[in-house]
């Protein structure tokens, strides 16, 4: 095959990837509004999958929050206050923090921890024949293990990012004040930050949180459900999943980002 | 023609053997009605067969008619199809159990999803069924935690959990003694008096004993061809 072949091969495999995966939102979508859908298994499953992406991450989170907060945001401070532009906090945070860094940092360390869990788990499922196990009984395999995961996933990363953006500015603030960076009071603080935001800003943080948070989701399941039998296969996918939800993530910000700042 | 009461029914169905199953079936023709029960003698060394799975509407049929309920399967939605499966109660020959789910949410996992049963009702099904097995009720623990004969007989109170239509048993009695087996047979003869229908494959010559006996009809697969065997 000639180079300019290979090049087309490739484009079109991409193409058809990305067609699947929105084919597969989709159908998540589709599912999630229908109330008969919702038996008490899937819910289960997803208030299961809540408590380990979401509320056991909470830590995580909040560390990253303190680091970033205590590093970041007296930086920003700091110079701001140096050149005399203090006015600029706000927008500054919101267009580092809350537009961008807030929402990649949470959906990577989400990817890292959770995403490697899903993949790793429904591939040892299909190894194992349980996926097999769950047809033979008439439970839906996409239903009860894949629609709650996304949900669960895309729920669970947009609230972390909003406990990450608070755990981040008021450690900024706290450090800032510490360590005689910052200037003015609290309220001022949080005055300057909520100025600042824009509807986009808010629409972006949706965005940015909810659309790679199913993304990963239905990515680490598909790549889990793809291994056909073989133990070996299984970190293979864990690593494909976490390559692709990352590949997924940088896009879809990407994406985001052009079109609510035009 | 569909026979209003009739459960399965195959006429002059064929599936290939695979890697997956050690024998295929070729030509196979029976009917299941509400009370029968059908054992069926497997050849050693040859007990994973695509029977089940082919009722179950798991796997195609390479030719002939397969019927559930009067239906075909390919001829359902797949959302019809899983509701038709709910009504099976089956004991399955290699895999049994979901390894990240408690012995007990296995258990209930068919009810709780197809059923708007009270769990409470459900457990008290679950825990009567569990105790006829020598349990002093559902274990809460992961398969991983637990012997294979009791794996074993817990998947009987998974089979008969919710009065299934029909039972499809592969090998149920392996790897556990005759008083269970015989335990098992008494309910099976149970729930086939309620209304159920039974196919129970074996490759034991003393399952296979207690068998003849009890099911109505016997056949022995042999070289992926299935024979009527007569009753002693």
């Amino acid at each position: 095959m000639s180079w300019v072949g290979l090049i087309g091969k490739k484009t079109r495999g991409r193409i058809a990837s990305t067609l699947f995966l929105f084919g597969a939102l989709a159908s998540v979508a589709a599912h999630s509004v229908r109330p008969s859908y919702w038996n008490r298994t899937v819910r289960n499953v997803l208030a299961r999958q809540i408590l380990f992406t979401g509320v056991d991450a909470t830590r995580l989170i909040s560390l990253l929050a303190i680091l970033i907060g205590a590093s970041v945001v007296v930086q920003v401070q700091l110079w701001l206050t140096t050149f005399g532009q203090s006015a600029l906090l706000g927008p500054v945070l919101v267009a580092v923090l809350v537009r961008e860094a807030g929402p990649l940092l949470v959906n990577i360390a989400i990817i890292g921890r959770s995403g490697t869990a899903i993949a790793t788990e429904i591939a040892n499922m299909r190894v194992h024949g349980e996926i097999d196990l769950l047809h033979g009984q008439g439970i839906d395999p996409f239903l009860y293990l894949i629609v709650p995961r996304v949900l669960a996933a895309a729920v669970s990363i947009f609230c972390l990012t909003i406990l990450f953006l608070v755990v981040s500015l008021l450690t900024g603030f706290a450090v800032g004040m510490l360590t005689e960076t910052a200037s003015g009071g609290l309220w001022e603080f949080i005055r300057s930050v909520m100025r600042a935001l824009r509807p986009g800003d808010v629409v972006s943080l949706f965005l940015k949180t909810l659309i790679p948070g199913a993304s990963m989701a239905i990515l680490c399941s598909l790549e889990g459900m793809l291994v056909k039998g073989s133990y070996t296969e299984v970190p293979q996918a864990a690593a494909r999943a976490v390559v692709k939800s990352t590949v997924a993530l940088f896009l879809i910000s990407l994406l985001v980002s052009v079109l609510t700042t035009i | 023609m569909n026979e209003p009461d009739l459960l399965v029914e195959l006429e002059n169905v064929s599936v290939p053997g695979s890697p997956w199953f050690d024998v295929g079936l070729s030509d196979v023709s029976f009917r299941l009605r509400p009370g029968d029960w059908i054992a069926v003698r497997l050849e050693p060394g040859a007990t994973h067969c695509p029977l089940a799975d082919a009722i179950a509407g798991l796997i195609p049929v390479e030719q002939g008619r397969l019927r559930y309920l009067g239906k075909a399967w390919e001829e359902v939605s797949s959302r019809e199809a899983d509701r038709m499966r709910s009504t099976l109660g089956r004991v399955f020959e290699q895999t049994n159990w979901i390894s990240n789910l408690d012995i007990d949410e296995n258990i209930l996992l068919s009810q709780r999803y197809h059923t708007q049963r009270p769990e409470s009702e459900i457990r008290e099904e679950a825990d009567r069924l569990a105790r006829n097995f020598g349990f002093d009720q559902l274990p809460g623990i992961r398969p991983a935690h637990l012997t294979t004969s009791d794996l074993v007989r817990l998947s009987w109170v998974r089979a008969l959990l919710g009065s299934p239509r029909l039972l499809l048993l592969e090998r149920p009695a392996r790897e556990c003694t005759p008083v269970w087996r015989d335990r098992l047979m008494t309910e099976v003869a149970a729930a086939c008096a309620r209304g159920a229908a039974a196919l129970w494959l074996t490759d034991d010559p003393a399952t296979w004993a207690g068998l003849q006996h009890k099911a109505v009809l016997l056949f022995a697969l042999n070289d992926s061809t299935m024979t009527p065997v007569p009753k002693p």
